[in-house]
Parts: C-alpha cells; structure tokens; sequence
C-alpha cells in the first residue's frame, strides 16, 4: 500500500523520459508540468475540467490534468503538447489557421492527436463529441475543423516512438 | 490545485482500502475514496469539500472489472463512462453514460458519477429500471443487494463502505428502451433539465420501467407512475396507442412521480414541466412502437 503525504519524491514517465520530481501529495497534475517541470504547453484555465486547455495524455487517453493528483499518476506514461514535436498534425494547424490567440491550442492538439491516433478516419460526430472537450474564446472552430481535415487527408500522423 | 497538504493512499487491496478509511475516520480526519477525481478535486478546489485523507480506489482490480457470467453482465464501479459506452452491452447505459465531454469521460467513474455529490447522477437511471444488483464491500466482505434497497435519491453507503460493482441482469439487456434528454441549449455538454429512462421488460405486453433525473432533486424510479402506465395502457387496443399520449394523463403521471419539480436559475418549474411532459411523450411512443413491432412478430 503506498501512503503519501507532504512533499514527496517521485518519478513520472512525460513525454518518454523519466522525470525525477517533487511535489505535495495534493498537487495536480497542471500544476506539476507547469511549476516543476517546466512544461507550460498545458494552460491552467478554467481548473475546473471544462475548457480543456489542460489536456494531456495519460496511458494515451486524453484527460484534463486540473483533474488528476500528480501522485496517482506515478507508472503511467504522460505526454503533453510539448512531446508531440514533430508531428504532422502541427503543420495542418498552421496550414488551416486552426489557432487565433493560441491559449487554447496544445489543448486542442493533445486531444485531436489522441482522437486521430484512435480512429484514422473520423466521421464529423465523433469530431465533434471528442473536439467538444476543448474551448476556443476567440470561437476560432471553423479554422480547428480544418486542420483535423487535413490532417486526415495527409494521414500522416506519426505514432510516438 | 487542492491548497492544503493530503495524505493520499493508494491501497492494494479492498479490504486495504476500507481499514484505510477506518483508520481515517478514527483519527478524525475528513477521508474520501478517490475514483475518478473529477467532482472531488474540482469541490476541494473550490472549497466546498475538505479532505485530509485520499484513498485512491481506481485500480482495484474488483471495481475495474466488465465482463459477463452465465447470470448477469457486470460493470466494476471505477470504470470510466468511456469504458462503459466502448463496451457496447446495454445501449440504453451507453446513452445514459454519454454525458459531459470525451475527454472527462475518461476520469469520471461509473461509481462516482452515482455516488457523488451532483444531484443527477444519470447513470444510475438504466441500472435502476433494470432491478440491477450492486455489490458492496464493508466490515463483513462483499455482499449482493437489489439497487432499490441501497438507492433512494442517493447511494445509502454505510461509513468507509465500496461500491464494487452493479450487475445486470443478461436478459434484461436486449429489452426495448427509450432515452430522453433535455439541456438548456440541447448540448450535450451541460447537466441535464430533465433525463428520462423507459424499460419495456415483459415481450409483446407493454409493461414500462420509467426513471428520472433532472426534473427533480434526486433520480426517481415511480412505481406509481409505472402502475399508472400499466392500467392505462392496458385498456388501449394497439391501434388506440396513441391515446396513451393524452396531455391529462402526462400530467397526471408527472404529479405521480410526488416531487416537486426543481425551481432554479437554470430553468424554472413550469419549463421543467413542459420538457418533462414532452420527454414522457418522446419516450412513449419510442417504447410503444418496439412493443407493438413485437406484438406483431
């Protein structure tokens, strides 16, 4: 049985590598990417689960990281928009426009990434109930629909080492 | 982020986790089982809740489980609602589980949707017209009980007891359904005006199960309401059907349910009225026409 309280001192797999790290036993997630280790692609939002700008992958699930305590995550692998450098579906958000101011956009990556790996070939209902996770306040939808749909006409999404 | 130091435990064990709880508790501190984390961490944020002692329970192999015996299909309590809607086993808790977004989905447990904190708790509606069987772990090991016996308006869970899991009935799954669901702006994505479940449970006889969230301050199975369908719907010949829709009688049935409807900034009790009566309605003919399909098979 693990029993953790105070600061304690754990590793956590983010975007493949192992991270030493220590936090309390009541820290989030967000709060442990952004504070500890550096990682700013997750924005702290609404902290309520609602705007999805949080969004990370956990076990390659999309979850909103203002929801989990870091030390639950401890054997699971976690990655963020900063580990999914490269990859394609980047270029078709720049190609399409499918950000305005931003904030809301390694959100929108994170989850449209995991829904892409999840099914290649998404109709528009599933686009929609798993893109409907994320908030964009500048309401720049039109421009994020496009870069999933290029994004699968390229169908070139690189699976994570 | 929870402002304040936690003691987070994560057992291996149920009978672990619940001595955990009994410690907890015996020391005086605010415990909690720890599920999927979505409503407690988001209410301990927010001040509403304040625990001092976590027990994670999410990986215990006993409520993760989902699968079938020769009885009854089964659904562990720390499943995620996406868990339960990829299982694809009972449609009408595949649809009663598609609430809030995707990707909370994937934290919000089956168990802590039912036994949490928010007055809907909507996946509870399938189990409840279904006479499911919950198991529950406490200071004597597991025992099985009908879900009417433990639920009424909430989960009756005595101190540091687990819901482990509810279980189904197998023939029970492939009985014709209805499922209504009225938001404020018809999105998904938001908590429910009114939620309404039927179960039609006996073969070309109509013999409805109604439940309801939303509309009241608690889930509601009426047995009232169900006897009142039955009486009705059995002086109708099949082609007088649509008689069961009489706008009286709808009525009628919404003041058999002996709550009153929910009063708030989010909709008033005359508009949850009329969603209700229009639910009851959609819902009707949904099962009434399988029935009647049935009939003439």
């Amino acid at each position: 049985m693990k029993v953790y309280e105070g600061m304690v001192s754990i590793t956590l797999t983010v975007n493949g590598e192992r991270r030493p790290v220590t936090v309390r036993a009541s820290d989030t997630l967000l709060y442990t990417l952004r504070e500890a280790l550096g990682l700013t692609g997750a924005k702290a939002g609404c902290e309520n689960g609602d705007c999805g700008a949080c969004t990370v992958l956990l076990d390659g699930k999309p979850v909103k990281s203002c929801m989990v305590l870091t030390v639950s995550t401890e054997g699971q692998d976690i990655r963020t928009a900063e580990g999914l450098e490269d990859e394609v579906l980047k270029q078709a958000f720049v190609q399409e426009q499918g950000f305005q101011c931003g904030f809301c956009t390694p959100g929108f990556l994170v989850n449209s990434y995991a829904l892409l790996k999840t099914h290649p070939n998404p109709d528009d209902g599933t686009i929609q109930d798993w893109l409907q996770a994320n908030i964009c306040r500048c309401t720049g939808y039109e421009g994020i629909k496009r870069s999933i749909h290029r994004a699968i006409e390229n169908k070139t999404i690189k699976s994570v080492p | 982020m929870i402002p304040w130091n936690i003691q987070y435990i994560q057992p291996e064990s149920l009978s672990e986790a619940w001595q955990a709880f009994q410690n907890a508790k015996h020391e005086g501190r605010e415990v909690y089982y720890l599920n999927g984390g979505t409503e407690l961490i988001t209410y301990a944020r927010q001040n509403k809740l304040h625990p001092e002692v976590l027990i994670d329970i999410s990986r215990l192999p006993e409520l993760k489980r989902l699968g079938q015996d020769r009885q009854w299909m089964i659904y562990g309590s720390a499943l995620t609602l996406n868990d339960v809607i990829e299982a694809k086993c009972f449609p009408l808790l595949e649809h009663a589980a598609a609430i809030t977004d995707h990707t909370v989905r994937n934290k919000l447990s089956l168990g802590g949707n039912i036994a949490g904190r928010l007055p809907y708790r909507e996946t509870v509606l399938p189990f409840l017209v279904s006479d499911a069987t919950v198991s529950i772990y406490g200071k004597e090991g597991i025992r099985q009980i009908p879900i009417e016996q433990v639920f009424s308006k909430r989960l009756m869970l005595e101190n540091g007891e687990i819901l482990v899991d509810l279980r189904l009935e197998r023939s029970i799954l492939a009985r014709p359904w209805a499922y209504v669901r009225k938001t404020r702006f018809g999105q998904n994505v938001d908590y429910p005006l009114v939620t309404l479940v039927f179960l039609d449970v006996v073969e070309k006889s109509p013999r409805f199960r109604c439940a309801v969230s939303g509309a009241f301050s608690a889930p509601v199975r009426s047995g009232a309401v169900e006897d009142a369908l039955h009486t009705h719907l059995a002086n109708l010949s099949p082609e007088n059907v649509q008689m069961a829709l009489d706008p009286q009688f709808i009525h009628q049935l919404i003041d058999l349910f002996g709550f009153p409807l929910v009063q708030d900034q989010r909709a008033g009790a005359d508009y949850r009225r009329m969603l209700l009566q229009e639910s009851l309605e959609a819902g009707l003919i949904q099962v009434l026409q399988v029935n009647n399909e049935e009939g003439r098979r």
